[in-house]
């Protein structure tokens, strides 16, 4: 049966009632609706039962009186061992290695792997954040567009219109 | 019914101390002060007494591997019997791989045997008790730890959420499920 949250006590707060590791205000909340709700009511019967079954089994408590086997045998044991020292000491020599190589590895890829370039026809400029609302021929290009990423690319035969102006834009604007 | 004694009580900080020294003496009075304790939690985690036995050598073994990671921030108890709940978890894993379903409850020949009693009612009483350790074993292993640390244990929410690493909402649900979980299975057996 499919509880219906908004009409009935959700489960693990019955669980939670049951065990008394709930807020008084919520206890309170929960016997008021207990009082008139019987799906609820049989719902904590039944979590009740099964707490009387385990401690009907934790009465007879068969394990807790057997005796613990010997100590000697893990005393051997233990003096045959090393102790050994604690992880940072025992491993740290390798985690700093690790940590090297791999910082390494990101230094080498970020300097040597090849990255997007604009066409070879293009001009390549670096975005201000002072050049905005600029014109190029009659068309004005908004910051939005000129925002769209710190590298912008410039079709050669626009760039004696723009340059010394410095107006970047989006290749994307030319489409 | 008694309190398990000892159970998540925290032992003397020199004991854990002259451990961390590698003192031997040391693990011995650990031995003592938790053998009991834990053995109990593994006769419930992992339904075998001879395996909860071969349990505390393991765990011993271990804390002497790991006590020197152990920080005095949080409780010892906690940090003990979390390596003890995941040993047990190692076993339970090694042993779903080995077989399918295995279960061996020795407890008859450990149940104390009381003379006074009725002998017809001592068997209804174990065959309850049988049915529910059996109906308990069926219970997927992270509800079982949070319903034997709760129920059989008496460790409170937040005891449970130190020794598992878990928040006390995760707690609350897992108890709720295990319960449910157990509710089904002792309704099945029933029928």
């Amino acid at each position: 049966m499919k509880l219906n949250r908004s009409l009935h006590i959700w489960p693990t707060n019955l669980s939670g009632y049951l065990d008394g590791e709930i807020s008084p205000v919520k206890s309170r909340r929960i016997e008021r609706h207990l009082a008139k709700c019987q799906a609820c009511t049989a719902t904590l019967d039944g979590l009740r039962r099964v707490q009387v079954a385990l401690y009907a089994m934790k009465a007879s408590r068969t394990s807790w009186n057997a005796p613990l086997p010997s100590w000697a045998a893990i005393e051997v044991e233990l003096h045959s061992r090393p102790m050994p020292a604690p992880f940072f000491v025992r491993y740290g020599l390798q985690m700093a290695g690790a940590a090297g190589s791999a910082l390494l590895l990101a230094f080498a890829l970020y300097y040597y792997l090849p990255r997007s370039a604009p066409p070879a026809d293009m001009a390549v400029a670096r975005f201000e954040p002072s050049d905005l609302y600029q014109y190029v021929g009659d068309r004005l290009f908004a910051p939005e567009k000129v925002l769209l990423g710190d590298t912008v690319a410039i079709r050669p035969e626009l760039e004696e219109a723009v340059f010394p102006e410095k107006v970047y834009f989006h290749d994307r604007n030319f489409s | 019914v008694e309190k398990s004694p000892r159970f998540f009580q925290e032992i003397d900080p020199t004991i854990v101390r002259r451990c961390q020294r590698g003192e031997i003496e040391g693990f011995k009075e650990l031995y003592l002060f938790y053998g009991k304790p834990v053995r109990h939690l593994g006769v419930y985690l992992l339904g075998d007494i001879e395996e909860a036995n071969d349990l505390l050598h393991d765990l011993f073994l271990k804390i002497y591997e790991k006590i020197k990671d152990y920080r005095s921030e949080a409780p010892f108890a906690a940090w003990f019997y979390r390596i003890a709940v995941n040993l047990c978890r190692d076993r339970l894993r090694a042993r779903k791989r080995r077989t399918k379903y295995f279960y061996i409850w020795p407890g008859k020949d450990l149940a104390p045997s009381n003379s006074d009693a009725d002998p017809s009612d001592d068997a209804s009483t174990n065959e309850q008790e049988e049915a529910v350790r059996a109906a308990l074993m069926q219970v997927p292993d992270r509800y079982r730890v949070c319903l034997i640390l709760r129920e059989i244990e008496d460790c409170s929410y937040e005891e449970i959420g130190a020794i598992l690493q878990v928040s006390l909402g995760t707690v609350r649900s897992r108890l709720s499920r295990g319960r449910d979980y157990l509710k089904k299975l002792l309704l099945e057996q029933r029928e």
